[in-house]
């Protein structure tokens, strides 16, 4: 393994530093991994012997220019904090999980979940559900993981976040080209394409989010008068971004299960229910006593746009992250809650019953984090007690009631 | 003077925003016009350097169309 070290330009703000440092991994394939040293200011990049090093560092040089924010005096702002209950965090939860059979590694940033934390999973959605439904009177629905590429174009996700993407493909109708394929993994060998033609272009991706199969499902339409100037939709799904580097266990999967909450009218109303969600979800935080925070933040945008579009995001307070610590020193974004203006009102033809575009909003949980940021904070006893709790607090029942 | 910074503001907006058909002078230019967010910090600084004027972040993001653009200009100039 060697090392490059890339001290950063001075007064960069701290978001931007660690955004840098997990786009680098992106970078190239002979990068294995990447910090950034928060006391001496660089970025510390691993990669494999006999690397490319000037080349590398060409590379990352160009992603630091590109990611140099322009406007630095947008920082993130924090709304609510609090310090908790928890006296520490419990030390190598998923290791635990792990030797219990409750997670088991698949692969890089896949898991199987089953067991107590397959429960929990399960519990946690079905408090979000219910909230949603009983709450904000949603409708709910169920999508597939395969979104259309068409959608994500709309959506301008291949632009802004290239990195993330995971396709789904298929070997192309074509007779000698699937006879040379079957014949050349004969005997168990390993898969192995001999051309990218072999292929077809992804008419479907794996979806990234939940939200998108709403806009793309209401394409076209205008909401009712009954609506009121609000609908609601909530559904949950399994959602695929691939983090190259920077997986990290239950803190940062591959796949991993998303609840959303989607919002769609007219603005005030639609900022009215995500001021909602967040101040139900703050109390979810207090009634677990857990240590945590919302603050603004910015999505994790690709290298090209993401001054930009941190700037505006940030600059108009359009995301909250609450951000659930797991040690001393990480937090992760269990939670989101962001509104959208009318990006997707325009983009996917979503009017109001006034003939306006709609306005959207969605609340998105991050299930696997959630949990994990419940059980190393609270312990498994404790988390299933608050749960009642909330439930018995929220809707007067306990789960399922 | 003023009918001056209107069509500096116009210009930029259009060749930085790119926007090629209508731009109603009080037209949000986010969600009525349609421009970018990707284009956010561009017409700002090109607003910036156009007028020679440094304008505060908190104030530019209020200033959604173009006529309240021009009265930010306006108000930053010397």
């Amino acid at each position: 393994m060697q090392n490059i070290q890339i001290v950063l330009p001075p007064g960069l703000p701290a978001d931007v530093c660690t955004e840098i440092a997990k786009r680098a991994c992106y970078c190239d394939t002979s990068i294995a991994g990447c910090r950034y040293l928060k006391e001496e200011r660089t970025l510390k990049v691993g990669c494999n012997e006999g690397s490319d090093i000037a080349g590398l560092e060409s590379k990352l040089q160009r992603l630091i220019a590109k990611m140099k924010s322009q406007r630095l005096a947008v920082q993130p702002r924090t709304l609510a904090s609090r310090a908790g209950g928890a006296k520490a965090f419990a030390g190598d939860m998923f290791g635990a999980l792990c030797r219990n059979g409750e997670v088991t590694k698949e692969g890089i940033g896949v898991v199987a979940r089953r067991g107590e934390f397959f429960e929990l999973l399960r519990a946690l959605d079905r408090f979000f559900e219910r909230l949603s439904r009983q709450h904000f009177l949603s409708s709910v629905a169920d999508y597939s993981v395969l979104i259309p590429s068409e959608w994500l174009r709309r959506a301008g996700y291949f632009a802004s976040f290239p990195h993330s993407l995971t396709f789904a493909t298929h070997l192309c109708e074509d007779y000698d080209r699937l006879e040379a394929f079957a014949e050349r993994h004969k005997g168990g060998r390993a898969l192995k394409f001999e051309a990218i033609e072999e292929l077809t272009t992804p008419e479907f991706c794996l979806s990234p989010a939940v939200c998108y199969h709403t806009y793309g499902v209401l394409m076209g339409h205008r909401l009712p008068d009954a609506d009121q100037g609000l609908k609601a939709c909530t559904a949950v799904g399994r959602c695929f971004r691939y983090e190259s580097k920077n997986i990290t266990d239950l803190e940062r999967l591959w796949e991993f299960t998303m609840r959303e909450i989607v919002f769609v009218g007219e603005r005030e109303r639609v900022l009215d229910a995500r001021k909602r969600i967040m101040d139900l979800i703050w109390r979810f935080v207090e009634l677990f006593d857990l240590k945590g925070e919302v603050a603004t933040a910015s999505d994790p945008f690709f290298a090209t746009d993401f001054n930009s579009l941190r700037f505006f995001q940030l600059s108009n307070e359009l995301k909250f992250e609450l951000q659930l610590p797991v040690d001393e020193e990480k937090s992760i974004a269990c939670a989101s809650f962001n509104y959208h203006e009318t990006f997707f009102g325009s983009r996917f033809d979503i009017k109001t019953a006034s003939g306006e575009y709609a306005h959207t909003a969605c609340a998105a949980f991050g299930l696997e984090r959630f949990a994990y940021a419940c059980l190393v904070q609270l312990g498994a006893t404790r988390t299933w007690e608050c749960l009642e709790q909330a439930d018995r607090e929220f809707f007067g029942t306990s789960a399922g009631g | 003077m003023v009918d001056e910074i209107r069509s500096a503001v116009i210009t930029i907006v259009r060749e930085e925003g790119h926007v090629d058909g209508e731009l109603a002078l009080d037209a949000d230019l986010y969600y009525e016009v349609g421009v970018e967010s990707t284009r956010t910090i561009s017409i700002l600084v090109a607003l910036e350097e156009r007028f020679g004027i440094t304008i505060d972040d908190s104030e530019f993001v209020k200033s959604r169309s173009v006529n309240s653009l021009a009265d930010l200009v306006r108000r930053g100039r010397p």
